[in-house]
């Protein structure tokens, strides 16, 4: 009768690929977030503007004659706009105790005692974030002009603008990427989440009024790409086109972001270690 | 009482002024201080800007001191009265001491108000300074009344809004979020509702203080008639006073626990 | 009872649905108390009721007569050394001590002297002056315990007191807690250790799903449990004589033949351990060790919970 070994043996079965390991923390941290009560309630709040959005398209096609709202490009850029308030709102939750919390709790060496990168790490916190942002702006923008799409009686809309779900996608994932960049590098500078809540807020209305300010001196409208949320704000330009009441500076704003990314980048380089460093 | 509550407030100052975050947030409110000098080395370039040091001040005083620097410094610390005591799990060694809890409550506000204001009036003090240095000094003179009632403006507006976050931070298990969709959504969108309903805002008593003609003129675009200082003043007050009795009131009766 | 110092009458704290303790009467005379039970047992629970961190969701816990929740007075008889490993990290272990003693009422002077006796009980004088965040976790604990005794309280809630210590500190500390209830100061240690709860005291409070399982002294406890007879472990060479001669007591309910002795199962020990030194006498049995297996706390501990 064979008499079978009983001791510990490794697994010798599937391994995932390691271009997939991240996806592991995005997963946790989703499965995480969305067992909250809180953070349902948030991501129904979400949908208010683009159900409103949603029903000026309805009555735009009812009631053509009242001349409500004109659909167009700039419809959909401003309904990306108006989504930005999200953007804030959730880089303050969940996005500020995305690496804060790891930090505080050790659990940062945790992480990098598998075998998982740094890349992996940011790339799996980033997706966390990502995917909320792309919620309340890629699938709207998606949606409201599928909506528009399927109430237009001819042809005449999609021949005009065929090109806005790319401006949508594009402009989405572009904010998304820059903005959930801000938020990880932000998160890992300190252990503590509401210190964290604060220098985003700090970072969005400081760079808001100081823009304004220097506005109101230079009168120079480029000035307007200080602030963080103008820049977001410009780089719509960029995708849909148009203007605003500062002008078309859609390009400067994607260096500044592409230059900020940078920054952001190195940040996270620096800060999340594997050791932790008592002074 | 006043032995338990200087005992507290030391504490908490002790560690407060400690903490390598009180200060960034000292250099959070000096970012002020950086457009000003903008301003300054602008004109001194010679390039005309068209209007006076006091004007500048007075709109550097509205666009970052009264809808910013006002309101993170307070959101922070009025929110982490309780909130850091919990973070750190330290809360327990506060509440099994001799001293009512609502006591130590108040000890923390005094602290966390004090820390504050230390923060933000010397940076306003500062930046007014600097743009006074691009007016005649008999203007700058005259201006030193109006200044004075700004620094008392922000003095009330740091005491009435670590009241209402304090109580935040008491009452929410994620008061920080709770914080800014009160500054956002009520303190902001409000405002642009005709009616009386602003007067449910606690800018609208501190717009309705300002002296000078800027906050004036943004009162009459935004809020319509504003209030008397005088009625003002006691509604801050009185608003200060209900969140600071309702937070030591949460704090008597709240369980804190902490996660074993 | 006459001379509790803390009293718990049909305590219950539930959780929503959840019941954390439930109808617990408790006496606790002056002395030390181990607090013992698994994990999730209820033990937590029942600290932060009698230290009023939380409130009854039924019955009343008391200290010499006054109710503890909402009732701050109490604290200046009640010092507290928590589980947490959580510290004001910026201050020093000094400043640390003394701003906890100042909230007991103490002037700065004398908050700052109690302080520095307190920081000396638990042999920390040495680094008083570095800051807490750069401690070791021994002393971590070690200020803990400081900041508990520096009001000199009647009664002291230790939960883990020696996690992170080496072997030195915990002798120190259990000396320490041992004096302490030797001045009449009455002590509730809970701790996961059993061995050191054993050096610290042979009085224990069992908690388990809620309940308290067994309170008192260790002997006694065990004595109570018939269904699980005591254990004695008999070294000799002559394994077959003395088991011969044993299995005819009937108090001997079973022998098991070990590699180098016996070990006998029996219900009445303390019988047992009177007989035992005749009968080897009477038939010249060589017996070189008896060893009592069982008649610890672990073996309580095991019989009882698990």
């Amino acid at each position: 009768m064979p008499i079978y070994d009983q001791s510990y043996r490794p697994y010798r079965g599937h391994l995932s690929s390691h271009a997939m390991r991240w996806w592991t923390i995005t997963r946790t941290g989703l499965m995480h977030l969305f067992s909250k009560k809180i953070f349902l309630v948030l991501i129904t709040m979400t949908f208010f503007y683009p159900v409103v959005a949603g029903f000026q398209i309805y009555f735009v096609h009812q009631f053509p004659e009242q001349n409500l709202v004109t659909i167009n490009a700039e419809f959909f850029r401003m309904t990306m706009e108006i989504q930005l308030l999200w953007f804030l709102v959730l880089g303050i939750y969940p996005g500020t105790g995305l690496i804060s919390n790891d930090l505080r709790w050790n659990a940062i060496q945790l992480y990098l005692s598998k075998p998982l990168t740094k890349l992996d790490y940011i790339a799996g916190k980033l997706a966390i974030i990502g995917i909320f942002l792309l919620g309340v702006s890629l699938v709207p923008g998606l949606l409201l002009f599928g909506l528009q799409l399927g109430f237009s009686s001819d042809t005449k809309f999609l021949t005009s603008f065929w090109w806005i779900p790319f401006s949508v996608i594009g402009y989405s994932v572009s904010a998304s990427f820059a903005w959930g960049m801000i938020v990880l590098a932000l998160s890992s500078l300190s252990k503590n989440s509401r210190y964290v809540g604060i220098l985003l807020i700090a970072l969005v209305f400081a760079s808001g009024g100081m823009a304004l300010f220097f506005w109101g001196i230079t009168d120079a409208e480029g000035v307007i790409i200080i602030s963080v949320i103008d820049e977001l704000k410009q780089l719509s330009y960029l995708f849909f086109g148009g203007q605003g009441a500062f002008g078309n500076h859609g390009f400067a704003a994607a260096i500044t972001l592409v230059f900020l990314m940078g920054v952001c980048a190195a940040t996270l380089r620096r800060r999340v270690r594997a050791v932790e460093v008592v002074k | 009482m006043m032995e338990p509550l200087k005992a507290v407030v030391h504490l908490s100052m002790n560690r407060m002024i400690r903490s390598r975050r009180t200060v960034m947030m000292a250099l959070l409110a000096l970012l002020p201080v950086a457009p000003a000098l903008f301003a300054v080395v602008f004109v001194s370039l010679r390039q005309s800007i068209g209007t006076t040091g006091f004007a500048l001040a007075t709109d550097l005083f509205q666009a970052l001191y009264l809808n910013f620097v006002l309101l993170a410094i307070t959101l922070f610390f009025g929110t982490s009265l309780i909130g850091d005591e919990l973070d750190d799990k330290t809360i327990t060694y506060l509440f099994v001491r001799p001293i009512p809890r609502a006591t130590i409550y108040l000890g923390k506000f005094l602290s966390g108000v004090l820390i504050a204001s230390l923060l933000i009036v010397p940076s306003a003090i500062l930046t007014f300074a600097i743009l006074s240095t691009l007016d005649p000094a008999s203007e700058v003179v005259s201006h030193l009344s109006i200044f004075a009632r700004d620094i008392l403006i922000l003095l009330l507006g740091t005491l009435v809004y670590c009241a209402l976050y304090g109580f935040f931070g008491a009452f929410f298990k994620h008061p920080l979020l709770v914080g800014i969709i009160f500054t956002l959504v009520w303190e902001s969108v409000i405002t642009y509702i005709p009616g009386y309903i602003h007067r449910f805002t606690v800018l609208h008593y501190l717009q309705s203080l300002l002296p000078h003609a800027s906050g004036q003129r943004g009162i009459q675009e935004l809020f319509g008639q504003p209030t008397s200082p005088f009625v003002s003043v006691i509604t801050l007050i009185l608003i200060g006073g209900a969140f600071l009795g309702l937070s030591c009131w949460t704090v008597a009766r709240k369980e804190y626990v902490l996660p074993s | 009872m006459t001379g509790a110092v803390l009293e718990c009458r049909g305590l219950s704290r539930w959780y929503g649905q959840v019941i954390g303790i439930n109808d617990v009467n408790l006496d606790l005379a002056p002395g030390v108390t181990g607090l013992l039970g698994p994990n999730g047992a209820g033990k937590s629970t029942l600290l932060k009721l009698i230290t009023g961190q939380i409130k009854p969701s039924r019955g009343t816990v008391s200290l010499h007569g006054q109710t503890v929740w909402d009732n701050p007075d109490v604290m200046r008889r009640l010092g507290f050394c928590p589980e947490q490993d959580a510290l004001y990290e910026n201050l020093t272990g000094l400043s640390f001590v003394a701003s906890l003693a100042r909230l007991n009422g103490y002037s700065r002077a004398e908050a700052r002297e109690r302080a520095l006796k307190a920081i000396g009980k638990v042999d920390l004088l040495d680094a008083k002056d570095k800051k807490v965040g750069g401690y070791s976790k021994g002393m971590r604990q070690r200020i803990k315990l400081a900041q508990a005794l520096v009001h000199e309280p009647e009664v002291l809630i230790l939960d883990e007191p020696l996690a992170g210590m080496d072997p030195l500190a915990r002798r120190s500390t259990i000396r320490l807690i041992r004096e302490i209830a030797a001045d009449g100061g009455t002590v509730i240690v809970s701790s996961h250790i059993l061995h050191e709860v054993e050096a610290m005291t042979r009085s224990i409070l069992l908690v388990h799903h809620g309940r308290i399982v067994a309170e008192g002294n260790v002997h006694e406890i065990r004595d109570l449990i018939d269904e699980h007879p005591h254990r004695i472990f008999l070294g000799t060479p002559e394994i077959r004589r003395v088991a011969e001669a044993l299995v005819k007591w009937d108090d001997v309910q079973g022998i098991r033949v070990d590699d180098e002795g016996l070990v006998v199962e029996t219900i009445r020990p303390d019988a047992f351990y009177s007989r035992l030194p005749g009968l080897v006498l009477e038939h010249n049995f060589k017996v070189e060790s008896m060893i009592s297996a069982d008649d610890n706390l672990q073996a309580v501990f095991d019989y009882l919970v698990k």
